[in-house]
């Protein structure tokens, strides 16, 4: 193991220590039922594991943001490719998206809800809303700051478009499109869970809605720690595939 | 000179070839205009000029990756329009090397849009990277490499294709000197070796001298040819011929001729020079 990443581990391992010295702090501060303490909360992180209904609450929040994130960013990575490629197109669709990424996407919900019905197509189409329009805007990014010699080159080999697109282009824009994956990670997340905080009979969102509503701190607590671990994780591999990628 | 490379017959024809560039709200520029010029199988043929002459616009429409506003050109007897015909290759004078992939797979690039089976596939890319000095670096990815490196990859992923017609834009001019002149070296043994016609684009007058059979000296913006110089080199050369007063003679005379076109490109009244 190198030094440089002794070091980055034993940062880490500091930053984590820290957090939970602050939790601690504050939970004895305010007072345990308010918010619970890290002890607690994992206590019953481990206690909810083991039981089926929040098992089924898991896999529910899980295949619906699977497939809010593989739709996020098959669309997005589509239709950036194309506004990319076709001034016509980017300059007439890309500023709806920059317009779809500035609003408050929860005021859109009414009209998911309206579309999709109360159930999972309208939480995993709020994830897709979250996520599609920061990853199409950043592959068309990377398509327009492609090198025009790339395109030259492959006209002097003779490619064929599809194989222009498959073996230039997507290799060409793949740090741009992890680097967007990253991001639309935790924004279809951010959807699904939102979603299913305001309309939904199931998933960790409704589960969260439901515990503050019977005032049960600890699993509420318990969720949040769940998400963060799974964020922050997803979030610090991408970040390492960014960079390797970017070299 | 006895082993000297004398015309056959023309593979590749420029008929009157012109070439304007329309902006709005700017008068029309006409970058070549009447471009002629017969170029024969196996000739090692050099084109100079004073920047901004056209020449890579030239090179463009040559290569069929532009079209020209006026005019046509017959390689080997097809008129070429819209796409690289078959049997031409190209090397640009930026990196082309595409950085995602390592130096064979750069290298194997183009065949695998042939249909080659993979033994042959893999015996070209071999003995490509093998005359291209890179053997040692096939795994190596091209941001690993140096600039004349990764040139070298650019040309062996065109020559594995075989092309019959090898054009260079300028491929040599971010090297620097030494690099450049055993880089034209490799370039004369690859000419000789397989047997194809090369068009060499450079600015550099030496680089013409000592490589071409001939040279074609253009003239400031429009571009045209204003006269070919035949260098009269035996087929086996190197960069030796430097040494040969003949070689004095002919940067001599291409100089002459380009000296007064770069007055003229740099907006220099020649007739009447300003005085200092």
């Amino acid at each position: 193991m190198t030094l440089a990443r002794t070091r980055r581990i034993a940062d880490i391992a500091l930053l984590s220590f820290g957090l939970l010295i602050i939790w601690e702090a504050v939970s004895i501060a305010l007072g345990m039922r308010v918010l619970p303490a890290p002890v607690q909360t994992a206590t019953r992180l481990v206690a909810l594991l083991a039981k089926p209904g929040f098992l089924r609450d898991l896999r529910a929040t899980g295949e619906a943001y699977a497939i809010a994130l593989g739709l996020a960013m098959g669309g997005g990575v589509g239709l950036g490719l194309m506004f990319g490629s076709s001034r016509v197109l980017g300059e007439t669709f890309e500023p709806w998206l920059h317009v779809l990424v500035a609003i408050p996407k929860v005021t859109l919900y009414p009209i998911i809800l309206l579309l999709f019905g109360l159930g999972d197509a309208a939480k995993i189409a709020f994830g897709v809303l979250h996520g599609l329009p920061t990853v199409a805007i950043m592959t068309a990014g990377g398509v327009r700051s492609l090198r025009p010699i790339y395109g030259k080159a492959a006209r002097a080999m003779r490619l064929k478009r599809w194989s222009y697109v498959r073996r230039i282009l997507l290799p060409a824009v793949m740090p741009e499109i992890v680097a967007a994956l990253r991001i639309c990670f935790a924004l279809a997340l951010l959807g699904v869970l939102v979603g299913e905080m305001f309309a939904s009979t199931r998933g960790l969102g409704h589960l969260l809605m439901a515990s503050i509503g019977v005032d049960d701190m600890p699993t509420v607590m318990a969720v949040i720690l769940l998400l963060f671990l799974f964020a922050g994780t997803g979030s610090s591999v991408l970040l390492a595939v960014v960079h390797r990628l970017k070299g | 000179m006895p082993e000297s490379s004398q015309p056959i017959h023309a593979v590749l024809s420029l008929r009157g070839i012109s070439r304007v560039f329309l902006a709005a709200a700017r008068e029309p520029v006409w970058a070549l205009q009447g471009v002629d010029l017969d170029i024969n199988a196996g000739e090692f043929f050099a084109i100079i000029g004073p920047s901004g002459c056209g020449k890579s616009t030239l090179m463009d429409i040559v290569a069929g990756l532009l079209a020209p506003s006026e005019g046509e050109v017959i390689f080997e007897g097809k008129r070429v329009s819209g796409t690289v015909p078959d049997g031409v290759g190209v090397v640009f004078q930026e990196d082309a090397s595409f950085p995602w992939l390592s130096v064979y797979e750069n290298v194997a690039f183009g065949l695998k849009e042939t249909g080659l089976d993979r033994a042959e596939i893999d015996a070209r890319v071999r003995y490509a990277l093998e005359f291209m000095g890179l053997a040692d670096f096939a795994r190596h990815h091209p941001p690993q490499l140096s600039g004349g490196m990764r040139q070298r990859v650019c040309i062996a992923r065109t020559l594995v294709l075989r092309p019959r017609l090898i054009l260079l834009d300028e491929p040599f001019a971010a090297l620097d000197q030494q690099t450049r002149l055993l880089m034209g070296e490799e370039l004369l043994r690859l000419w000789r070796e397989t047997g194809a016609t090369v068009v060499l684009i450079t600015h550099a007058l030496d680089e013409a001298a000592m490589l071409a059979d001939r040279v074609g000296v253009m003239s400031a913006r429009p571009g045209r040819f204003i006269e070919v110089v035949a260098t009269g080199w035996p087929r086996a050369r190197d960069s030796t011929v430097v040494a040969d007063p003949r070689f004095g003679e002919v940067t001599a005379r291409l100089w002459s001729l380009l000296r007064l076109e770069s007055l003229r490109a740099m907006g220099r009244d020649f007739n009447n020079p300003t005085p200092a």
